[in-house]
Parts: structure tokens; C-alpha cells; sequence
């Protein structure tokens, strides 16, 4: 990728909006470097003099308006993530069950026995493996999802995201931030502040400076 | 602070802007090589964020575009200003004015001159 084209998706993955205003900057923005080229400038020299693409998507963003996304609409998408952490949870303890079932290890007075002696620090390694990838899941799946994507399942499924107060995409530094109430299990708390603000966030939200939007209704400022 | 700047800023840019294209019709790169030339050594203008200013006054209907058709492929955006854009122009022209009069008698002596 060029120079060009690498600073113009960093703008384009920065910005939300409707679609003919983010096509409208990211057009100009492509003949804005024609035009550069055709004065003899170097890309580099174009993209210095346009500015950093964090001003560039800050003053794109000023214009438009974003729809907070409001409590219950946040919990359901919670619950959708919360199932979705839980399905690597399930199909390990079914896959255990079933082969208790089918003989692999036998159980003896509810303790888990093995009939072949490898078994059991196999046994042990799978448990291991089983409660540092759940833990894993359950520490990372949203602040990476978010931070990446600003989108975890839940979100994107009912049309969320997460974004900077000015509607910038965020970074993990924020996704982590706004999950501490998560960890600290006082999430429950964090989110009775969602109905009491203007720009529905939870506390840890007001911490990350993030907010959360309806992903397609965000408009244009002006009539 | 940086808000206050930002949008000192952006009101003065809308009045720069205007004005350029009142003695010319220009596409964006010319607004902004033009801009830069005459006022570059004074202040930094990250010239992206001069894309969203125009279509701001554009969106309130005080400047219009339109492609023209050179002889040299790439069609260009020309913006020119509305006879609206006039008056929001000769409004920001007044409040400007007004603006650096009451500054400067604020400043030098410390009581505002009617």
C-alpha cells in the first residue's frame, strides 16, 4: 500500500457517518493527492501538509451527530456477549462429559479415574488448557473486540458501537479502561449511571471518554 | 482552551475561505495552496481539516460546487459562493470587525468603546 493510500483509510477508518459524507472526504482526500502529485509534491509531503488524520476524522466528526445508545438495548447485547463467551465454556465441559462416557476416563465416587495410565496428567493439561483460555476469553473478548473493532458480537448484531466522545474510533487503551468495572465485578453499578446522562454512559465510560452509538443513525449537523 | 481555539479557529477559517472564493472560484487544493501561500509562515493550517470547513458552509447552502471539464482527464470540484454565502459573509466581515475594535480598546485601555 502507499503512503496515500495508507493514510487515507487511517482517515476512513476513523470517521462514521453516512455513507455519502464519509465518500464525499475520502473523494477529495484521493484528489487532493492528484492534485499534489501534479504540483510536483511527494506523497509525503502532501500528508504533511494535510494534517494528521486524528484532526482530519476530529473536524469530519464535528459535523456530525451521534445517537446514544441507551440502557436496555446495551444489557441485551451484554447478554448476546456474555452467551457467546459462554459457548467455548460448554462445548469443553460436553466434550469432558461425553468422554467420560465413552470410556476415556471412568468415574470411580465422583473422581475422575483414568484407564489408561497417560490419562491422567493429560487430564490435568486439559484442565489447565480449559481455565486459562475461559479466563482468557473472559478477560479479553471485550476490550480486544472493542478495541479492534469497536464492535463486539453483542454490538454488532443489534447495530452498536463504541466510540470516542467526538465519534472517533477508539484504542484498546479506552476498551480496557471502560471494562474495569467488568473485572471489578460492579458493572451492575456502572451501568444505573446509563439512564442519568446525556450521552448515556456508564461511569467507567466517562473514565475512557467513550460513548455508545447506534451505528447507522448517526446525521449530519446541519439540515 | 484547545476548544476555544479550535472553534476561534474554525469561524475565522469560514471567513478566509469565503472571502478567497468571492474574488475567485477555486477547487479545494487551489483554496489551500492559496491559503498557505499567503498566510503559511503565520499559522499552521493542517489543510485536511479545511475539507469538512467547506462542507459545512456548503451543507448551510453558502457555497456550491461543481465539476468542471478540463482538457486534462480528472474532473476538478470548483466551489463558488451563493448569493446567501454573500450575506453570511458580509455578517462574519461585521462581527469580525466589531470583534478587533472591541479587543483593541479592551486591550489598550481597558474600557470598551461604543
Amino acid at each position: 500500500m502507499s503512503l496515500k493510500e495508507q493514510f487515507i483509510a487511517e482517515v476512513e477508518r476513523k470517521i462514521i457517518g453516512p455513507r455519502e459524507l464519509k465518500e464525499r472526504l475520502i473523494g477529495d482526500l484521493h484528489a487532493h493527492f492528484v492534485e499534489g502529485a501534479e504540483s510536483g509534491e511527494s506523497e509525503a509531503t502532501v500528508i504533511r501538509k494535510l494534517g494528521s488524520s486524528d484532526d482530519i476524522a476530529a473536524e469530519f466528526m464535528a459535523n456530525i451527530r451521534l445517537n446514544y445508545a441507551g440502557f436496555w438495548i446495551r444489557f441485551v447485547a451484554h447478554i448476546i456477549d456474555m452467551i457467546v463467551i459462554l459457548i467455548p465454556v460448554v462445548i469443553f465441559g460436553l466434550t469432558f462429559v461425553l468422554s467420560v462416557r465413552t470410556r476415556a476416563f471412568a468415574t470411580v465416587d465422583h473422581q475422575v479415574i483414568a484407564n489408561h495410565p497417560a490419562a491422567t496428567p493429560l487430564i490435568i493439561l486439559l484442565i489447565v488448557v480449559f481455565a486459562i483460555s475461559t479466563g482468557a476469553i473472559g478477560i479479553l473478548y471485550f476490550p480486544v473486540l472493542e478495541g479492534l473493532y469497536g464492535q463486539t458480537l453483542g454490538k454488532r448484531l443489534l447495530g452498536l458501537r463504541v466510540v470516542r466522545e467526538g465519534g472517533i474510533a477508539i484504542g484498546l487503551k479506552e476498551a480496557f479502561l471502560r471494562r474495569i468495572s467488568l473485572y471489578l465485578k460492579i458493572l451492575p453499578i456502572d451501568a444505573l449511571f446509563i439512564p442519568f446522562n446525556e450521552k448515556k454512559q456508564r461511569a467507567f465510560d466517562m473514565v475512557a471518554k467513550t460513548v455508545v452509538i447506534y451505528d447507522k443513525r448517526t446525521v449530519s449537523t446541519d439540515p | 482552551m484547545e476548544y476555544l481555539n479550535r472553534e476561534l479557529r474554525r469561524g475565522s477559517i469560514e471567513l478566509i475561505i469565503l472571502k478567497l472564493l468571492i474574488g475567485e472560484e477555486m477547487y479545494g487544493y487551489q483554496i489551500m495552496s492559496t491559503i498557505e501561500e499567503r498566510a503559511g509562515g503565520l499559522f499552521e493550517i493542517a489543510e485536511g481539516t479545511l475539507y469538512p470547513v467547506l462542507y459545512r458552509l456548503e451543507d448551510r447552502g453558502f457555497i456550491e460546487s461543481y465539476r468542471d471539464n478540463p482538457k486534462r482527464g480528472v474532473p476538478r470540484k470548483y466551489y463558488r459562493v451563493t448569493e446567501n454565502g454573500k450575506v453570511y459573509l458580509r455578517d462574519l466581515l461585521d462581527e469580525w470587525k466589531k470583534f478587533s475594535a472591541i479587543m483593541e480598546s479592551l486591550l489598550n485601555e481597558g474600557k470598551v468603546e461604543k
